[in-house]
């Protein structure tokens, strides 16, 4: 009872756990997050002054928490900002998948998720795997100097004035171990 | 400094334009959910007529009612024509969409929409940078360099100031020291400049007396000598001579032949001792030095003439300036022309020639002979003044020692100099005559 009660107390402190609960559908594995917030306070901060974001995702299967890779597969969403009507769009960069508009920020980062697709083929069949979500957002800041100057006191100010910028967060979500029948048999 | 103040005060402008956009996004946004309440308003009231997009065609449908119809949202609304400047409602029914649209006017959404993004871009890179730190950083390493460049230049100044002083005041130290033949680099034409040419002169004009003067005194020790030897030498040579004829007279005249041929090759080296004897007589002699005006080219040309005769088969030319008025002792003058036309018309040689130049320079009278003999060695260079050294098959080999002490007892000077015919060269200067 005590530790179910302690689970019931730092829940909110510390947040849901993340988890993926994948899913197959024809000759393709697709993933659903529980808790996976893809976009970042930046990002949407950057998605409200109306400009896009691109998140880098590589989705790779193991066969066991933290092993080699039997695949791997990268994909990039982009993310876009409705001013006016307030709502997300996503769209994957790879070909062969449609854009949605009109979304919630939930529902965008969902699409985006289910539209990270690993084929059948590298699963084991007899054994359980475990996916793991490696996503980072690309870096959309500023590079370049806002007023380009070529006199030498414009190119001081703009040396001095940068920022060290920090490298930006890789976030890896890792679930398992799953089996392809029980996949099968949950869609 | 003006252009740092300048990019400051256009720094300070954004502040204003996050304001702007963002005033601008919330009343753009406010517009189109009014204008997208009116038009559902309209719909309701059916006011408005609608476009339909049947099942039937779905192939033809535009990509806008495609989307809408695959995202199963009951209605939606979408900006259209051009700019944005249209406002579409979709309604999902059962035979298809139908879609209301409503102009904007001349309210353009999409452009509203790039001109924010344009401008919240310009905020967002503005405000990634640390802009304090930077106009800070730059105004402390402006005004650093500034202050260096001001400090090299200054040390610069100041070095290139004070070295030439240094450079005089150790050049003064030196030549209090003895060493007369100190020299300093002299730069510019400046008060340095003309006070270090000043100082070369004056330790040229002072090396120049102390060389004269050691000369002097050296031939005066030779002359000295010369004297002693030549009165002891003539003491001795005239008993010798005497006793030699004695012996001669009181011959048997069986014996007399060998007497006579011994005593002719006596009296023969004592003539020959007597010879060197007066020679030494006259090097040590000091007879009064007659100082005044003489015609230098006079002198050189009667000088050619006379020695002229006695080498009929070497050329004698001359180059004289006019007016050549010099300060001398004519005599010892004519002893020292004589003595370097002699010397060069043995040493060039039949059918050799002779230069004699004139000219003024410096305030000094110039004379200058040359040969186009085989001209001087290194070792004969270097003693070429001093006495009782030969370099002919005839003399004493006291005669150039002689003509340049006569040059110094004038107020002048006799130097070996590049001879311009191959051969040697001879300078002899003479103060000019200002009377």
């Amino acid at each position: 009872m005590l530790p179910v009660l302690l689970a019931a107390l730092l829940y909110p402190a510390f947040g849901a756990a993340q988890s993926l609960k994948p899913y197959v559908e024809g000759d393709q594995l697709h993933l659903r997050g529980s808790n996976v917030r893809l976009l970042s306070s930046e990002a949407k901060q950057q998605l409200r002054n109306g400009a896009t974001v691109t998140y880098a995702f590589r989705v790779s299967v193991t066969e066991a928490r933290n092993g080699d890779a039997r695949g791997s597969f990268t994909y990039h969403c982009v993310f876009s900002f409705d001013l006016w009507e307030e709502k997300y769009k996503v769209s994957r960069r790879e070909p062969g998948y449609r854009s949605a508009s009109n979304l919630t920020q939930a529902a965008a980062e969902q699409l985006c998720l289910e539209s990270l697709v690993v084929p059948a083929t590298v699963l084991p069949t007899d054994r359980p795997f475990w996916i793991s979500l490696a996503y980072e957002k690309e870096d959309g800041r500023a590079t370049n100097n806002p007023d380009s100057s070529t006199s030498i006191p414009g190119i001081l100010v703009d040396i001095f004035s940068r920022r060290t910028k920090d490298s930006l967060p890789i976030d890896i979500v890792e679930s398992g171990p799953f089996r392809l029948a029980d996949l099968r048999k949950a869609r | 400094m003006t252009s740092l103040l300048e990019r400051s005060l256009g720094f300070a402008t954004t502040e204003q334009l996050d304001r702007l956009s963002t005033s601008l996004q919330d009343t753009g946004r406010r517009y189109y959910q009014q204008a997208r309440e009116l038009l559902r308003q309209e719909v309701a009231a059916g006011s408005l007529e609608h476009q339909t997009f049947s099942n039937a065609d779905h192939s033809k449908w535009p990509g806008e009612v495609r989307d809408f119809w695959d995202s199963a949202e009951p209605d939606q609304f979408a900006l259209g024509g051009e700019g944005g400047s249209r406002l579409d409602y979709f309604v999902r029914k059962d035979s298809g969409v139908w879609v209301y649209s409503k102009s904007l006017g001349d309210v353009r959404m999409d452009e509203l929409s790039s001109e924010y993004r344009g401008a919240r871009k310009v905020v967002q890179e503005v405000r990634e940078r640390d802009l304090r730190r930077g106009f800070l950083t730059t105004l402390v390493v402006l005004v650093a360099a500034v202050w260096l460049v001001s400090l090299i230049s200054l040390i610069y100044l100041a070095n290139r100031v004070s070295r030439p002083i240094q450079q005089l005041t150790a050049g003064l130290s030196e030549l209090a020291a003895g060493r007369l033949e100190t020299r300093i680099d002299a730069e510019g034409a400046d008060e340095i400049g003309r006070a270090v040419a000043a100082f070369n002169r004056s330790a040229e004009e002072l090396e120049q007396s102390r060389s004269r003067l050691v000369y002097l005194t050296q031939i005066a020790s030779w002359q000295a000598l010369a004297r002693k030897m030549a009165h002891e030498l003539k003491n001795s040579l005239t008993p010798i001579r005497l006793t030699v004829e004695e012996i001669l007279a009181r011959q048997p005249e069986g014996e007399r032949q060998f007497m006579e041929q011994a005593s002719r090759i006596v009296v023969s080296e004592v003539e020959s001792l007597e010879r060197k004897v007066r020679a030494f007589s006259e090097f040590s002699s000091e007879p009064p030095l007659h100082l005044g005006r003489i015609d230098v080219n006079a002198v050189i040309e009667e000088r050619v003439s006379f020695l002229k005769p006695g080498h009929v088969d070497i050329t004698y030319s001359m180059d004289l300036a006019a007016n050549l008025p010099a300060r001398a002792d004519a005599d010892r003058i004519k002893g020292i022309l004589t003595n370097l036309l002699e010397n060069a018309a043995q040493a060039t040689g039949p059918g050799g020639e002779v230069l004699s130049l004139s000219y003024v320079q410096n305030a000094k009278v110039r004379v200058e002979i040359h040969d186009s003999g085989p001209g001087l060695s290194e070792e004969a260079r270097r003693t070429l003044f001093e006495p009782t050294i030969t370099f002919k098959q005839h003399g004493m080999g006291l005669g150039l020692s002689i003509a340049r002490k006569d040059a110094l007892l004038c107020g002048g000077d006799l130097q070996l100099v590049e001879g311009s015919l191959g051969g040697a060269g001879f300078l002899l200067t003479l103060p000019v005559d200002i009377s």
